[in-house]
């Protein structure tokens, strides 16, 4: 063994990780070399000494200021968490999800509405309805919901007009035979015939 | 949320024990922890980096960041192991921004005459005065040791390390921790015997 290999296997020899018949070689090696033998002699005082060497110790305010890092840091902590709560649900974010929220309902509402008028069936159109019609009858697939729709519009404010012209013309029927009532009584003295109530 | 209330009575909990009492928001429990790693922590650091106040920085720093990863205890499988990474690499880290500034400050110094002046780190009354001249000699001869070959001899022959303990702090393989180790052992003793001082290791 040569003084280079003692010198490479001379911390497994102090730390006693050679195997038996390696620690013996270093013994023998250690016996016949000089230098070997200084070198094991120092580096066992070397490490003997280096676990003697007193502790130092941090200064007397090392826990109190740790003590108020770590405080610190879990305030920190604690107001990024509130932060982010912030951001997610405060009151711009809350604003949005309102406005988002009224969309979604608006274009549910939309989807419904148009769904039900797709669904409103489509009547044959007969020769009775003619007459309501604006266009003569016309079969089923030709006629599209927005033009029937128009047709039943305009055919109800036709109904509502007839209805108030009789209406008014029942008053003005009202209102004539009242005064034949009222006049009844001297027609009669007059001896004059009853007026025929006529359109 | 976190709590912030005092407990008593740890008794022998385990590292693991404690950690998960921290996890669940207690700092207290952190304090017993800081309690069981500050003085190793701290020798470490401050014989890695040779200055005291950086080295309380550091060490600060070190349970600081530890805290903030408390969630992730249950990952960590050697809490002490994890600890003492956290401060080799912050105190690697101060060596380095060290180098940069000396090297930025001699540079100065060389073009002109309002450099930056450089400590002068071999009177330190301060320090003589604190220790034993013998302690003191050992603590410098270390301190000038390359970086690689200070932080494995530390470990393993002031805190006592396992190789494979001081393999996962220094994420290299356990021949190469060895062998390290040998080298700074010899480079050490090379060291003090070449400058002639007798630091008592006469056995």
């Amino acid at each position: 063994m040569t003084y280079e290999a003692f010198e490479e296997k001379i911390s497994a020899y102090l730390d006693d990780e050679l195997s038996p018949i390696a620690r013996t070689e270093m013994e023998r090696k250690a016996a016949e070399c000089e230098d070997c033998r200084v070198l094991l002699k120092d580096m066992k005082a070397l490490k003997e000494r280096l676990t003697r060497l007193p502790q130092a110790q941090p200064s007397a305010g090392f826990n109190f200021e740790l003590r108020s890092h770590l405080l610190m840091a879990v305030a920190k902590e604690n107001q990024m968490s509130h932060r982010v709560r912030r951001v997610f649900f405060g009151s711009t974010m809350r604003t949005i999800t309102t406005l988002a929220a009224a969309v979604i309902l608006g274009l549910g509402l939309t989807n419904v509405v148009q769904d039900q008028i797709s669904s409103i069936p489509v009547v044959q159109a007969t020769a009775e309805d003619a007459d309501f019609l604006l266009t003569p009858a016309q079969p089923a697939s030709a006629i599209d919901h927005r033009g029937a729709l128009e047709r039943l519009s305009q055919q109800s404010r036709r109904l509502d007009g007839k209805l108030y012209r009789n209406s008014q013309d029942s008053g003005r029927v009202d209102t004539m035979l009242n005064r034949q009532k009222r006049m009844s009584p001297w027609l009669k003295s007059q001896d004059v015939k009853q007026i025929p109530v006529s359109f | 949320m976190l709590m912030v209330n005092s407990k008593s009575g740890f008794g022998e909990l385990t590292d693991a024990e404690i950690l998960a009492e921290v996890a669940a928001g207690d700092i207290d429990a952190y304090g017993k922890i800081v309690g069981r790693y500050r003085g190793r922590l701290y020798n470490f650091v401050f014989r890695f980096v040779s200055e005291k106040e950086t080295a309380e920085d550091i060490v600060q720093e070190t349970f600081l960041r530890a805290f903030r990863k408390r969630k992730e205890y249950k990952a960590i499988a050697n809490f002490s192991t994890w600890l003492f990474t956290i401060a080799g690499n912050l105190a690697k880290s101060e060596l380095r921004r060290r180098k940069r500034w000396r090297l930025f400050s001699l540079h100065r110094d060389d073009e002109s005459d309002t450099g930056m002046e450089l400590p002068d780190e071999t009177y330190r009354p301060d320090k003589v005065a604190e220790s034993s001249l013998a302690d003191d000699q050992i603590h410098d001869a270390i301190a000038s040791l390359p970086e690689n070959y200070r932080q494995v001899i530390l470990l393993r022959d002031v805190e006592g390390m396992s190789y494979q303990e001081i393999a996962e702090i220094v994420d290299c393989p356990v021949g190469t921790v060895k062998s390290r180790v040998n080298r700074a052992r010899l480079k050490l003793q090379q060291k003090l015997k070449n400058e002639g001082r007798d630091v008592g290791l006469e056995v």
